[in-house]
């Protein structure tokens, strides 16, 4: 960043995260790509997008430019509202399986503001809506356990980590009608 | 993650770190169970 900001206050919108393990600890991961949030550490993006040389177009280069960049979809994304970020509960992820969570993030840095979002260079979860098996589902005790263990390992990115009735998908989004 | 078009750039330092402090110092940890105290043994009468 240059010169003076132009706000002090991060802006919060709303995404949906994996949850996964790195180095024996439970984490957020993007459902989109193969990132880590780790906890007690802001995200800071990357723009990961290559494009063939024009004059050596047998090398692949790299971006290099600082992420968000307005020409271009890198960035750390969140939607204006809880009703666009929702639907990528049920959205498949091409790079891996998993829980998922849904929740409140912080962004800043720099940051494109978008018609129903934004991608900022840096991000931290500020609270997280985790679901809990439905009725036919809690009659799993493993599946049960598997959440209450994934509610404990959430807690260490210090936010509110609050449990939603509902499983990931379109019977959550009633439970998040408050 | 669809956001619609780029309407503007800017750019955001907030005066306070975002990122709670305490994760920094020592992840939250449950408070394991108090142990139980050693059962007294039973006294010969």
């Amino acid at each position: 960043m240059n010169g003076a900001p132009d706000y002090l206050e991060p802006v919060e919108g709303w995404r949906v995260w994996r949850v996964g393990s790195h180095e024996g600890q439970i984490v957020l991961q993007s459902v989109f790509v193969d990132a880590v949030w780790e906890p007690g550490r802001a995200l800071e993006a990357r723009c990961e997008h290559r494009r063939r040389s024009l004059w050596r177009p047998w090398r692949v280069v790299t971006s290099e430019h600082p992420a968000p960049d307005e020409q271009c979809s890198c960035g750390i994304y969140a939607a204006s509202t809880r009703s666009a970020a929702r639907r990528y509960l049920g959205v498949p992820s091409p790079v891996g399986t998993g829980m998922r969570v849904i929740g409140r993030v912080m962004l800043w840095g720099d940051v494109v503001e978008s018609e129903s979002g934004w991608r900022a260079s840096t991000a931290y979860p500020s609270q997280l809506y985790l679901p809990i098996p439905t009725e036919h589902a809690r009659r799993s005790l493993r599946r049960r356990a598997v959440v209450d263990e994934v509610a404990v390992g959430l807690e260490s990115y210090g936010v509110p980590v609050e449990l939603v009735a509902g499983e990931p998908g379109e019977s959550i989004l009633s439970a998040l009608s408050w | 993650m669809e956001i619609g078009k780029p309407q503007r750039k800017y750019t955001i330092e907030p005066i306070r770190d975002p990122v709670p402090r305490r994760t920094r110092e020592e992840p939250q940890r449950r408070k394991p169970p108090a142990p139980t105290p050693p059962s007294e043994p039973a006294r010969r009468t």
